[in-house]
């Protein structure tokens, strides 16, 4: 008999297990649900490519006619709102469908901390094209912009904000940006190349004040932001509503073997929903990866998931940033701290010496590379990469 | 295979600035703006430009492929498809590549295609005097010189004929 796939989430990791299942099993059906109303696009793009012109349609994944000539159903604007693990049956807002095998792939949704008044008007995430639409209709009346979160996505967020004129404001509750990724060094740097960025570290926000919309925000020490909107880039966390914890693991996120399955040996999960050795890294790279491993063993093939590129790298035309590993986070190890920047090689040539410049620093432990950050031109990015990696030997 | 790309000749080059100055006429650049730049390094003169690389970096960073490589072997860039993230930018190991602020995109030296189209020389070519800079099918390359990057990452379409200084110095290493 043939067997009944069933996807629950069309992002990357959904449409990766699909297609590998496809790769193997040309018979069984496929069902693939999203409870978004558009074709499945690239997520990334949404702070990565300008707010101005962003369009879903520019950056979709797959088309129609990819479901249709690989035989694969795809259940637009279709929420799925239970799974039953023991009738092997998932219930939508449309109907019923059993399952021989499962894939969740529901991915995660911004996370929102809970600050007195984050429940406001003009309060934004970025996690949909429909939350860029909104911000754009936002910062077209707006002059004052508070961002929250440092991350990645905050500061992209706010270098587009910026170059279209608005006064922005990011606000950081740790100490110094991405304290997970760089050192304090690397985020003070970063902070100094944004100029037109205001950038506040060890803000603790206390509440968000004005009447149905937000009008400033507030610090626990008393200073005080004003804004007509909020852009609220705190991170995220899994989507894992539809989980009954007592047949699936949960941990902070659905908790997977190296074989993408899930402790319901007929569900597997993968990409930003899943965790695997209680790590989620919520990263493209880890949903093309899981992805296909879950649909590899779904369909009966042995697959273990490999290696993935964790790797930082946000680019503007203002900033680069790579970084990568253990930037001197355990304190229990002796680092030995490393610089090169371009400024070392007097006699060197760029085009636009703007460009060409970099600053690297290296984080070493018993003579081997276990971290580094560049800020500025990238080109020794993809050797540092190896040599972290343990890939070659010679930087 | 022979493959387009810039010649430039160091002992010949008078570091007069007039390829730089032709070229952001051309291309009406902003001040900090380069294509191609002249200066002069310990080595002697040196005038740099794109090298429309074989394995071009900016062309592997490009998330939209509006960083391309054309028919003709060149680098060139679709400034529609450009999204303005960066990426090539700051992945070109030349610095060959800027940002327009004005167009809102990055830019670079596309070897004046337009020109070259219609048999004219390249904007740089036909300004110097010395005749040290020449666009032309390459038999070979070389780019291996101290004040630029490993050729190996790239294969840049560029030979250089390097100045006696630039030799003593390598015949010293």
């Amino acid at each position: 008999m043939n067997k009944k796939y069933v996807i629950i989430g069309a992002g990357i990791a959904g449409l990766s297990a699909a297609k590998a299942i496809r790769e193997i099993d040309t018979q069984g059906t496929i069902d693939i649900f999203t409870a978004e109303n558009n074709l499945p696009y690239s997520r990334p793009m949404l702070t990565k490519s300008p707010f101005i012109s962003f369009d879903p349609k520019d950056w979709t994944l797959y088309t129609e006619d990819w479901f249709e000539s690989n035989n694969i159903n795809f259940h637009m604007a279709e929420k799925v709102q239970t799974i039953d693990a023991d009738s092997k049956t998932i219930t939508t807002s449309k109907g019923s469908y059993p399952y021989t095998k499962l894939i969740l792939a529901t991915g995660a949704e911004s996370f929102v901390p809970p600050i007195p008044g984050s429940d406001k008007e003009n309060i934004f995430t970025i996690r949909r094209s429909e939350d860029i639409t909104n911000i754009k209709k936002a910062y077209k009346a707006s002059t004052n912009v508070v961002v929250i979160g440092g991350g990645v996505i905050g500061l992209e967020a706010a270098v587009e904000l910026a170059r279209y004129g608005s006064t922005v404001t990011v606000l950081e509750a740790l100490p110094y940006l991405m304290t997970k990724q760089i050192d304090e060094e690397i985020s003070q740097r970063i902070c100094n190349e944004l100029t037109d960025i205001d950038i506040h570290t060890n803000a603790s926000i206390q509440s968000i004040d004005g009447g149905l919309a937000c009008e400033k925000v507030t610090l626990a020490d008393g200073r005080s932001f004003p804004c007509d909107f909020v852009v609220m880039a705190c991170g995220v966390k899994a989507e894992t509503s539809i989980v009954d914890p007592d047949k699936v693991q949960l941990g902070r996120a659905i908790t997977i073997d190296q074989h993408c399955k899930t402790t319901d040996s007929d569900i597997y999960a993968a990409g930003d929903c899943a965790q695997y050795n209680g790590v989620n890294y919520a990263l493209w790279s880890q949903a093309i990866e899981q992805g296909p491993t879950a649909g590899k063993n779904a369909a009966g093939d042995l697959a273990i998931q490999q290696n993935f590129d964790t790797s930082l790298v946000m680019n503007s035309p203002e900033l680069s940033l790579f970084a990568l590993g253990d930037l001197g986070k355990d304190s229990s190890k002796k680092y030995e701290v490393k610089y090169l920047s371009s400024k070392d090689e007097q006699n060197s040539f760029f085009v636009n010496p703007v460009q060409g410049q970099f600053f690297e620093k290296q984080y070493w432990v018993d003579d081997k590379l276990v971290g580094a950050a560049i800020i500025g031109n990238l080109s020794r990015m993809n050797q540092l990469k190896d040599k972290i990696n343990g890939v070659e030997e010679t930087v | 295979m022979n493959k387009l790309g810039f010649y430039y000749n160091m002992n010949t080059c008078a570091a007069c600035g007039a390829c730089q100055l032709a070229c952001k006429d051309l291309n009406n650049l902003k001040p900090g703006e380069f294509y191609r730049r002249v200066t002069v390094l310990e080595d002697g003169p040196y005038s740099g430009s794109c090298n429309h690389c074989e394995e071009a970096a900016c062309v592997k960073a490009c998330p939209t492929g509006a960083m391309y490589k054309a028919e003709d072997g060149t680098t060139q860039h679709h400034d529609g498809l450009c999204i303005g993230c960066g990426a090539c930018m700051w992945n070109c190991p030349y610095g060959a590549i800027s940002f327009s602020k004005t167009k809102g995109v990055t830019q670079k030296c596309d070897s004046c295609i337009e020109r070259r189209q219609q048999s004219l020389e390249p904007a740089c070519v036909k300004a110097c005097p010395t005749k040290s800079i020449k666009f032309i099918e390459l038999d070979q390359t070389n780019a291996d010189m101290d004040f630029l990057p490993d050729s190996k990452k790239t294969l840049p379409s560029l030979q250089i004929k390097p100045s006696k200084r630039a030799m003593e110095g390598k015949s010293n290493e």
